[in-house]
């Protein structure tokens, strides 16, 4: 019995990391080029913990994710927390139960990475960039409702069905 | 039918957002209420050489980050010429944390030595196309008026002003106090989003 408790006991911290799934810092264009490696749809979140309007979208996210996900739709969130404060992020997903695949974007601080996400971002959180086979087809600055995100996404999936009726 | 109106509301905010002054636009005079109760208007500083606007607030993280430069800007400027002045243009319903009674504490605290500027309406902000905070623009008076020549972020680190070793805002005014031209006039940064009143 003792064992048990014991073996227990060790396993919770890793039982939380999972239910955590880390959050991995890398450097921006390397989270680009993870996505750019995706089959599908990738809609990746750009966020940060402070940030009260991204924190109020993130639910719509998981929802999209919750419906999307069998048909070949992934939710991905970056966080551009400072970097003394990236180890709160995998804790501040998981408390909410957030299981969005999530990533600390090391190089936030800098100003390079803002260019790289989209020429028309001017660096206000939140945004969305939206790939399709790894090739970027929109990008958003601001909030969403979950209608206005629903729609977006929606629109975009429509968008490539046409385009796959035309190549026949 | 009620998305599709949402989507072209959405399209119709991105554009209204994209509007704001350029490096080389001119600026339009205004008055705004300054912390210690009094108006204060961008061309009342008629002895300045130029003005370093820095849209900021109390809230954001990212503006508090940038606060003790702010401050070193000022200190160091201000006697050359180019004085900061602050101006917070965030809804304080939106964010009780940045109401004018906020930002006189937090001023006081801190010993700004600069106006920090409440944009009640919010018009200041959308004609200059603040988009977050901080935002900074660098003017230069020009034959009486004041005229953008650097629009942007303060330097390339945010998180620490030690590891910060581009100090765009810096380079701006000093290629303006040597008659040079300013070499990088736009660098973009992350910030907050600018709380803008609902309706």
């Amino acid at each position: 019995m003792k064992k048990w408790i014991i073996v227990c006991m060790l396993m919770f911290p890793l039982l939380q990391q999972a239910g955590a799934q880390r959050t991995e810092s890398l450097p921006f264009d390397v989270i680009l080029k993870k996505v750019s490696a995706e089959k599908g749809l990738v809609v990746l979140n750009l966020w940060a913990t402070w940030c009260r309007p991204c924190v109020a979208e993130l639910p719509h996210f998981q929802k999209l994710q919750d419906s999307l996900a069998g048909a070949g739709v992934q939710v991905w969130l970056a966080s551009a927390d400072f970097s003394s404060q990236q180890q709160n992020v995998a804790p501040f997903l998981a408390s909410r139960e957030f299981t969005m695949q999530s990533f600390h974007i090391a190089d936030a601080g800098d100003s390079g990475w803002i260019e790289k996400a989209d020429p028309a971002f001017s660096g206000a959180i939140p945004a969305t960039l939206v790939f399709k086979d790894g090739v970027k087809v929109a990008f958003h600055e601001g909030a969403f409702t979950r209608d206005e995100l629903f729609a977006f996404i929606a629109n975009l999936r429509s968008r490539d069905s046409h385009k796959e009726h035309k190549s026949h | 039918m009620k998305t599709v109106f949402s989507i072209l509301m959405m399209s119709l905010g991105i554009t209204a957002m994209a509007q704001g002054y350029k490096v080389g636009s001119k600026v339009k005079d205004f008055t705004l209420k300054n912390i210690d109760g009094n108006m204060m208007s961008l061309e009342n500083g008629r002895e300045a050489k130029g003005a370093i606007v820095v849209f900021t607030c109390n809230h954001c993280p990212f503006a508090k980050a940038y606060e003790q430069r702010i401050i070193d800007l000022n200190e160091k400027y201000a006697p050359l010429g180019y004085p900061v002045i602050a101006i917070n243009p965030n809804d304080p319903e939106a964010v009780p944390e940045d109401s004018f009674e906020e930002m006189q504490t937090r001023a006081a605290e801190k010993g700004y030595t600069f106006p920090y500027l409440i944009d009640e309406t919010q018009d200041v902000a959308k004609e200059f196309g603040a988009t977050r905070t901080p935002h900074t623009f660098v003017l230069q008076l020009e034959k009486g008026k004041y005229v953008v020549k650097y629009i942007g972020a303060i330097d390339n680190n945010a998180e620490s002003a030690e590891k910060a070793n581009d100090k765009y805002v810096e380079k701006a005014v000093d290629a303006l106090l040597n008659g040079k031209k300013v070499e990088t006039t736009e660098v973009k940064a992350i910030g907050c989003t600018i709380k803008w009143k609902k309706g």
